[in-house]
């Protein structure tokens, strides 16, 4: 009886095995292989610490249109010029800007927080009409020492806005979002 | 309008005869092998005949009594978006076909593909003509989806991507779209488009594409979505501006209403009594395209007044 039972054993052992080596290969290939934002360069290290918790500025002082338009926006560089036309420091970067600006040119950050083509997103219903913190998705940027280069709104897909509005009440038909 | 009677049986506009009942199999001929198989294709046939006729049993509702505002419930009233075309304004000059193809990145299909049926119009001209010549008469019909309450192409879509949603608007969701086109083939205006190419931008039409509309990829079904971004603008610049949308907002809100220069279009709310359009849906000139069908369109046509007679 024993010795006509262990092939059965050793075949069933072998498959397991097999499967629990194909799952770890699969979550390997996953976690190594899986796309994942590329981090870019930014202009200038731009430190949003100094700028929110030292100066305490607020968040829309320089991204003036989030209250009014789909669109956060970036300041233009006359607008940095406000405090660095005098240098307010020591770091290397700083005298960078004031060469942007005698050149008349805007600074080229890159931006890192984007939606597919088929989503329409505006920081105006979010920020003016629900009046959402901007921390809500962006999180602590006053903690934030260097320059943004990947977008900081971890895991956003459709069922993270899907279920942050069906717990404010707002709608979930397909048109509020989709274009 | 001239006489409906006259009218071929391709004028949507004339009330057709409820489609005529389908003709009764054959008789058997006498090979009896052959008899099963003939008595299956007449189920098949009484089946077909039982599933077409019964939408066309059941009562038409009266005009005004389609566009009688429905409460909604918590007190709040959606609006229900629906559209007045004044075929006795339109010139046919196809403002609106262009305005729509360019707000909405509506593809180029080109010559070739257009002439093998393949070309895409969310708002087409559709021409009918009566008589022979030299007693010809022509009539121009623009034609965007009708936004049917009860839509045929939403009931046979098998993956969801098309809805009516909660303000009447029957939206078509690319990314959810398979392709299988039954929906093109269940709308019974041919309201709907299949994407058969990639589109093929040239370099200046890249840089003028509408970045609020997306860009629709091959293997999608397309149509007229009421120009919906645009209510949607209107309606936050409305909130912006501490108010609600109001009906001049909205009176000349899709592009092609907009655009036409006759002021045939009228966009408005079928809801409000108030508005121009449930104004103009009370008209006696009021139809709608092959209303036998119940599909309940939101697209009225104000037919020609007879200035002759």
């Amino acid at each position: 009886m024993s010795t006509s039972r262990k092939p059965g054993r050793r075949v069933a052992a072998f498959c397991v095995g097999a499967l629990l080596f194909a799952a770890a290969a699969c979550a390997v290939a996953w976690v190594s292989l899986r796309p994942r934002p590329h981090p870019v360069v930014q202009p200038i290290a731009f430190s949003h610490r100094v700028h929110v918790s030292g100066e305490e500025m607020e968040c829309a002082d320089c991204h003036k249109r989030v209250g009014e338009s789909p669109h956060a926006t970036f300041p233009p560089v006359k607008y940095c010029m406000q405090c660095h036309e005098e240098p307010q420091g020591e770091h290397p970067d700083e005298p960078r800007v004031r060469e942007y600006a005698q050149r008349g040119q805007e600074i080229p950050w890159v931006r890192v927080n984007r939606l597919p083509g088929h989503v329409y997103f505006s920081h105006a219903s979010h920020v003016r009409d629900a009046k959402m913190e901007c921390a809500e998705c962006h999180g602590a940027m006053e903690d934030a020492e260097a320059p943004v280069t990947l977008p900081q709104i971890g895991h956003l897909d459709m069922g993270t806005c899907m279920a942050c509005h069906r717990e404010r009440g707002a709608s979930n038909d397909c048109l509020r979002c989709h274009k | 309008m001239a006489s409906d009677e006259s009218a071929p049986r391709s004028n949507p506009v004339s009330p057709a005869p409820a489609r005529s009942a389908p003709t009764q199999p054959e008789a058997p001929p006498p090979n009896p092998e052959r008899r099963g198989a003939l008595r299956q294709i007449a189920a098949l046939a009484a089946g077909a005949a039982a599933f077409v006729a019964l939408p066309l049993l059941r009562p038409r509702r009266a005009l005004a009594q389609e566009d009688a505002p429905s409460p909604a419930p918590g007190g709040t009233r959606k609006p229900r978006w629906g559209m007045a075309i004044d075929l006795d304004r339109c010139t046919a000059c196809q403002g609106c076909v262009v305005a729509c193809k360019t707000e909405n990145n509506v593809p180029i299909a080109g010559a070739d593909q257009t002439e093998r049926g393949r070309g895409i119009f969310w708002m087409d001209m559709l021409q009918t003509e009566e008589g022979e010549y030299p007693d010809l008469k022509g009539q121009f019909i623009p034609t965007p989806c009708n936004h049917c309450d009860n839509a045929p192409c939403v009931k046979v879509c098998p993956v969801g991507a098309t809805y009516i949603n909660e303000e009447g608007i029957v939206a078509q969701m690319w990314a959810r779209c398979i392709g299988c086109r039954f929906c093109t083939t269940a709308c019974p205006y041919t309201r709907r488009y299949f994407n058969w190419q990639a589109p093929d931008w040239s370099e200046a039409a890249r840089h003028t594409l509408n970045p609020n509309v997306a860009t629709r990829p091959k293997g999608v079904v397309e149509k007229c979505t009421f120009c919906h971004h645009r209510i949607r603008q209107a309606r936050e610049t409305a909130r912006a501006e501490g108010r609600a949308m109001t009906d001049a907002d909205v009176r000349r809100l899709p592009a092609c209403a907009q655009a036409c220069p006759a002021d045939a279009i009228t966009f408005g709310d079928l809801n409000d009594p108030e508005s121009e359009l449930s104004q103009l849906a009370k008209s006696p000139r009021a139809v709608r395209l092959q209303e036998e069908l119940g599909t309940h369109p939101k697209v009225i046509y104000l037919r020609e007044a007879k200035w002759q007679e």
